[in-house]
């Protein structure tokens, strides 16, 4: 697995959004991808011996020539996945309505309807609408008194797929995005409990996405998410975003980390053995100061959360101490 | 006439957390990690804490139950096994201030 990034611009400002310090740093001097570099990043999806094309951005949509890259990344039989706020010009709408469901995945991240106001809403709906089965809804959360019960009607509504691809917001290595912090999580996790059992009755599965550890539920709701056929993973991996300029990221949250080039011989499984090497000696912990004794953890089961934010808990607190010379010598 | 001190400096790339039993470092660069415990971890704190070699000795001594000389002779163990491990560096040059900074001096 791996996300190209083909724009740098979007037309929200989400708050939580982890692109942040990724476009702080390198942002501004190339709106978008170029149709050339596109095909150097399907060769790397091809030599990596993977068969999706996964696009974000920015907004990916907005990218002037994106039907030109659907139509280039599909001539490699790549499956499409897209990651969009679903407010896209109208000729991205029409070529991914083109492509058979099968082949074709958008998720939709969106927000309650009362934070991004009626039209922009409205037109969110009207592009799942029109996407129907090629339609996932992603809803991020950020805050913890978060309202997730619009999801299931517009879901009934739109006609898209029947689930939820849950996000937790997680922050960037500088923290500049709005975020949840892991003390939060117990009742981030009661409520997404709530959400699974009210979202089974409707024939709704919860997706999860990285970042959620299995101590935030409690047993019962660790149930009751199995029960309800949740995909639940607790997951932190290299994900691998490749930005327009060719740099290949652990993930955004982690740009601050380091980069590495795109060159013709890279492959994505030697980028994440790179990855997971650099990040290894901070997997020894987790968000949590329990989690290096966690026998979830220690058994693999939890990753400990989002490596973003357990880095977030390291210090870098520079100290001297004057040693009488002897001390040493002895 | 005696020699001039010498001054242990934390490594630069060195980050730490503290854990449920441990304190956790990290060298960003060289992506290795160590953990402490016990005397280590004790004296990890009392060097955040900015305190003298003189002052952590007393305080080890205190905190682990420990004579002055074994205390003396543990911390001097330990900043040893750091200068080795590439955790502290150490040279001769006192930096500005550096002598005035540490509490009990």
């Amino acid at each position: 697995m791996a996300n190209l990034a083909i724009s740098t611009v979007c037309n929200r400002s989400c708050a939580y959004c982890f692109t942040s310090d990724h476009l702080s740093d390198f942002g501004g001097n190339k709106d978008f991808l170029d149709v050339s570099d596109f095909e150097a990043r399907l060769d790397f999806l091809d030599r990596s011996g993977i068969d999706q094309a996964r696009l974000l951005g920015g907004e990916p949509t907005l990218h002037p020539q994106f039907p030109e890259l659907i139509k280039r990344a599909r001539a490699r039989k790549k499956k499409i996945v897209v990651f969009t706020n679903g407010l896209m010009p109208e000729k991205a709408l029409a070529c991914l309505e083109e492509l058979p469901a099968t082949e074709c995945n958008v998720l939709v991240n969106v927000n309650e309807p009362a934070g991004v106001g009626k039209d922009t809403f409205e037109q969110q709906q009207t592009v799942i609408r029109r996407l129907g089965e090629r339609a996932l809804l992603g809803f991020n959360i950020y805050r913890t008194n978060f309202q997730p019960d619009f999801l299931l009607s517009l879901i009934s509504e739109a006609r898209c797929r029947p689930a939820i691809r849950l996000g937790m917001a997680q922050p960037c290595l500088s923290g500049n995005n709005r975020y949840i912090h892991p003390k939060q999580y117990p009742l981030i996790g009661k409520k997404v409990a709530s959400l699974a059992r009210t979202a089974a009755r409707d024939g709704v599965r919860l997706e999860f996405d990285c970042g959620f550890v299995r101590c935030m539920f409690s047993d019962e709701d660790l149930e009751a998410l199995k029960a309800s056929g949740a995909d639940v993973g607790w997951r932190c991996n290299p994900i691998l975003d490749v930005d327009i300029e060719g740099r290949i990221i652990h993930c955004y949250p982690l740009s601050r980390l380091g980069s590495l080039p795109l060159t013709p011989e890279t492959d994505a499984q030697a980028l994440r053995s790179a990855f997971e090497s650099r990040t290894r000696p901070y997997r020894r912990t987790g968000i949590f100061q329990e989690c290096s004794t966690c026998p979830f953890k220690i058994a693999g089961e939890c990753s400990g959360g989002c490596l973003a934010a357990t880095i977030r808990r390291f210090r870098n607190k520079p100290f001297s101490l004057v040693v009488p010379r002897q001390e040493v010598d002895s | 006439m005696s020699e001039p001190p010498l001054i242990y400096r934390c490594s630069p790339a060195i980050v730490w957390v503290r854990d449920a039993g441990q304190i956790l470092l990290v060298d960003r660069e060289a992506e290795q990690s160590w953990s402490l415990h016990d005397a280590e971890a004790v004296i990890w704190d009392l060097l955040m804490g900015g305190y003298s070699y003189e002052k952590i000795v007393q305080m080890l001594s205190l905190t682990l139950s420990f004579s002055v000389e074994q205390a003396d002779r543990t911390l001097s163990n330990v900043l040893r096994n750091w200068r080795d491990a590439d955790i502290v560096q150490v040279s001769g040059d006192v930096k500005n201030g550096e002598l005035g900074n540490q509490h009990g001096v």
